[in-house]
């Protein structure tokens, strides 16, 4: 993945203008576990969320497997994400109509995936996560480690190329925060998809292979 | 998969589904109940119009219409009975002499049109016989006999069996007088009708005016007279080219118009309606959306497109409006077929709409099954194009913009 000049100015032109992100370059190996790290305020999640499509910059490209993401439109985009890049946000966000199960199953039902698939992913992924009891329960019947170990076997259902987790431990507490981790780990050596997160939790940092500080919108550290 | 998540969001918010499933319902039945009450009593009086007196279609010579006068009679009445009667699909004919004549009893003289029926045909042709209230009908060997309409009876103030002068114009432009014996008196509710017809039997008639094998026009009957248009198509293309043969819908044009205008008026004043409830729908669809306008980011985000959204939220409105206007047409039908078969009865409702051709105090509905699946599909139409706009602006946030949205 490589990010060229990468920019970002929020409220561009009025008297509110922040400059979140200002020449970001940036590139990412396959199979990698990072950690974008910085200060609130920092730029991390906004450089997140462009990696994922999910903003665009106000300069600069994004490139994933020679694909320029910042060339797509909203359609093109949203199948992008379908396709290559699961997300694990920081407030969880799990379907609340539908079940854990239902929920796990979301995006492979999305691709078209058949069913017997996608329960026998759903069971694989249970197992690896330790949420075999609870597939039947609705999100609102979950306690927060559990939701949000829910959200990253969402995340990894579809084999994406990269998960991106935006502060995926803020809500939670240390023992699960470790468990979260732990997993995530697990499937990044397991099934070789690439994670980036946002995070300034210190068991993230120590856990990441590489770790790209940002300030004020640059990159201040990349080890 | 959208469906699933479509319906699992109706069944999820049920404050909002049962109150687009209540609108759309009652916007249907509503609708549908309206449309049955306003074009049964259209139909009405079209239908007494047509029934009571006018007929199915006429025949008469071309330029009657414009001047009814005795320059434009038939002149060989015969002939085109031996015509009509060859045609299978006209059921009954009679020929009419209409002319307008002086009446007169004692001090009072009125205006009257004096029609020459046959009276034995004429009973399968009009609702003159149905419409006796006293005394007797007119037969065929009758001579000197009159049947008088019920107002223009009390306007001369005669009763059965009273005698009434008669002054009018024979054929040859002498004049033509006979003293009359009011033998029935009629009242068919046609205000208008009632207070100025008088009729004669045709063959007597014939003789004081000079009519003889002569006629105004035909009236005729078909074999289904709802295909009317047809058959009188079939007749002009057929008939003597002096002739011309005119359906119920020219012969009481500016009737069928006006009920038309009175349609057309009646759907603008319902269309405000419609189009409040429109913007109440949309309004509702709109603040419910916005409410879950983070479950849309998110689903965007998970990788949703902003069509699978517009198909989502679609789908979501075209399940409850399916469901609740089909319900609301049975409902709707059910009250249009319950009113058509027990009409509502006001008394003294005829009386007061005299004017207008109600005959009866009741108010007649038209159960129509095409009409009502026509109103349905409308409301349906009318309530699924209320989401466009709400999805149009949800779609127009960026995914981060929804997900933050609070």
């Amino acid at each position: 993945m490589k990010l060229i000049h990468i920019s970002k100015t929020f409220f561009q032109g009025s008297p509110k203008e922040v400059k979140a992100l200002a020449d970001i370059n940036l590139t990412i190996d396959k199979g990698e576990f990072t950690t974008l790290s910085g200060e609130s305020g920092s730029g991390k999640t906004t450089l997140l969320n462009i990696i994922g499509g999910l903003e665009r910059p106000t300069q600069g490209s994004v490139y994933i497997d020679d694909i320029e993401l910042t060339a797509l439109n909203d359609e093109q985009m949203a199948a992008f994400r379908l396709n290559h890049i699961g997300f694990v946000f920081q407030a969880y966000n799990l379907i609340s109509v539908f079940n854990v199960k239902e929920n796990i199953g979301f995006i492979m039902k999305l691709l078209g995936d058949e069913d017997t698939k996608i329960d026998k992913r759903i069971e694989e992924l249970a197992a690896i996560l330790q949420i075999e009891d609870i597939l039947d329960k609705f999100p609102d019947q979950i306690s927060g480690g559990q939701q949000q170990r829910v959200a990253v076997a969402r995340a990894v259902a579809s084999r994406p190329k990269l998960i991106l987790a935006d502060e995926p431990t803020a809500n939670l507490d240390s023992k699960n925060s470790e468990r979260l981790i732990k997993m995530l780990r697990t499937l990044n050596e397991k099934e070789h998809i690439t994670v980036i997160f946002a995070s300034h939790d210190k068991y993230v940092l120590d856990q990441s292979k590489r770790i790209i500080v940002l300030e004020d919108g640059e990159v201040i550290e990349d080890n | 998969m959208l469906f699933s998540l479509a319906f699992k969001n109706i069944l999820a918010s049920k404050g909002r589904t049962f109150t687009t499933f209540i609108l759309s319902m009652f916007t249907t039945i509503f609708f549908i109940v309206y449309v049955a009450f306003t074009d049964g009593t259209h139909e009405q009086i079209i239908k007494n119009s047509v029934e009571i007196y006018t007929g199915y279609a006429h025949i008469n010579t071309k330029g009657y219409q414009e001047e009814s006068d005795y320059d434009h009679l038939i002149e060989n009445s015969r002939q085109l009975e031996t015509f009509l009667s060859r045609e299978s699909f006209i059921s009954q004919f009679s020929p009419r002499f209409e002319t307008y004549v002086l009446l007169s009893q004692k001090d009072k003289t009125v205006g009257s049109m004096l029609s020459g029926i046959i009276p034995s045909r004429e009973t399968n042709l009009s609702y003159l016989k149905k419409s006796l209230i006293k005394g007797s009908y007119l037969e065929d060997n009758d001579t000197k006999a009159i049947y008088l309409g019920s107002d223009l009876a009390k306007r001369l103030s005669v009763d059965v069996g009273d005698e009434i002068a008669m002054i009018g114009s024979s054929l040859d432009y002498s004049t033509a007088a006979e003293l009359f014996k009011v033998k029935g008196i009629f009242k068919t509710g046609l205000f208008e009708f009632d207070s100025t017809s008088a009729f004669a039997n045709k063959a007597y008639l014939d003789q004081i005016m000079l009519s003889e094998n002569k006629a105004s026009y035909f009236v005729l009957r078909f074999v289904d007279n709802e295909a009317a248009e047809g058959y009188v198509k079939t007749l002009n293309e057929n008939l003597p080219k002096n002739y011309e043969s005119l359906s119920w819908k020219d012969l009481l044009f500016d009737l069928v118009q006006l009920m038309q205008v009175d349609s057309l008026f009646g759907y603008i004043s319902i269309s405000v309606f419609f189009f409040v409830i429109f913007f109440v729908i949309m309004i509702f669809n709109y603040v419910n959306i916005y409410t879950r306008v983070r479950q849309i980011g998110l689903l965007r985000a998970l990788g949703m497109t902003p069509k699978d959204i517009k198909t989502l939220l679609f789908n979501e409105l075209f399940i409850i409006t399916l469901f609740s206007v089909i319900l609301g047409a049975v409902i709707g039908s059910w009250i249009a077929y319950y009113f058509e078969v027990n009409p509502i009865t006001i008394p003294g409702l005829a009386e007061m709409y005299k004017d207008y051709g109600i005959v009866a105090d009741v108010i007649p509905t038209r159960f129509d099954i095409p009409t009502i699946i026509w109103n349905t599909f409308s409301i349906f139409v009318l309530n699924i194009s209320s989401i466009f706009y709400p999805i149009y602006k949800i779609n127009k946030l960026s995914v981060i913009e929804a997900m933050r949205y609070v």
